[in-house]
């Protein structure tokens, strides 16, 4: 893959300023093959979910020289909920990944904690898996479950 | 990147100005736009979105990929069929936001298409 950003040329950049920076640099969008397929275990009625990738941001992670470590997330916030200030989006970017890393990337960025580190059942919680194993029929979409 | 440095931007055959605050706090800070149809949702373009998550029939989270400031961000969703309309289905949070689309029946249903955009500062 063609670099388009340097990390020395990220890292004087925002996260969003290292979007835009590829997006007018024709940086080509990755369709993905994965979604992350999960349950909420605060809310065991509630449907299934099915998280994708956005085809930017997955083009981005494989890239490299763009996201920051995982390890930030979630940000710290106030009582509120409004970022506080200090927060290390910005600091530090991590190299190319593969499409099924960048899948563990988003498993820890975008689903819920509890889901994916929980200790207190031996249940799977959720599954990455590829696209094409969902089901493509939605008629009974909310009566969605994992198998056991 | 260079930088432009300005207080006003000025439309030269018309003489019509515009305050650099208004392009800072007034572009859209994240959009995407979705169709949906067999099994996943397929966010077909975005700025700064990181993933699209199907929480359920009507149902449509869009995830960051950098955080808004802070949860009191405008907002706007819209759907790709007239009989359903949109609306944004959860307090907006840092790091997504949640779109509704319901039918004639005001239930939870899905569209073929949904986008949303968002208005706020970056964190």
């Amino acid at each position: 893959m063609t670099q388009l950003i340097t990390r020395d040329e990220a890292l004087m950049l925002k996260l969003w300023q290292r979007e835009l920076a590829l997006k007018e640099r024709a940086l080509k969008p990755v369709d993905p093959q994965y979604c992350i397929v999960w349950e909420d275990p605060e809310e065991l009625d509630a449907a299934i979910r099915v998280t994708t990738p956005s085809p930017q941001w997955l083009a981005m992670a494989i890239h490299g020289n763009v996201l920051p470590p995982v390890s930030i997330y979630p940000l710290p916030v106030d009582s509120k909920g409004a970022v506080l200030p200090g927060h290390k989006l910005h600091d530090d970017v991590i190299p190319a990944m593969t499409e099924k890393q960048a899948m563990e990337y988003l498993l820890q960025k975008d689903v819920p904690r509890s889901v994916w580190e929980g200790t207190n059942t031996n249940r799977r919680r959720f599954v990455i898996c590829k696209r094409s194993m969902v089901p493509v029929d939605r008629f009974y979409r909310n009566a969605w479950s994992l198998a056991a | 990147m260079s930088k432009i440095v300005t207080d006003t931007f000025e439309y030269k055959s018309a003489g019509e100005t515009v305050d650099a605050t208004y392009l800072v706090h007034g572009t859209a800070k994240a959009w995407g736009q979705v169709t949906i149809s067999g099994g996943t949702s397929t966010q077909n373009d975005s700025v700064n979105c990181s993933s699209i998550t199907d929480d359920g029939a009507g149902q449509y989270k869009f995830s960051f990929s950098n955080n808004i400031v802070n949860s009191s961000f405008g907002y706007n969703c819209m759907n790709g069929t007239s009989s359903n309309h949109a609306r944004l289905q959860i307090s907006p949070n840092v790091a997504f936001f949640s779109v509704g689309t319901l039918n004639d029946t005001h239930t939870l249903s899905d569209d073929a298409e949904v986008s949303g955009q968002v208005w706020g500062n970056l964190a």
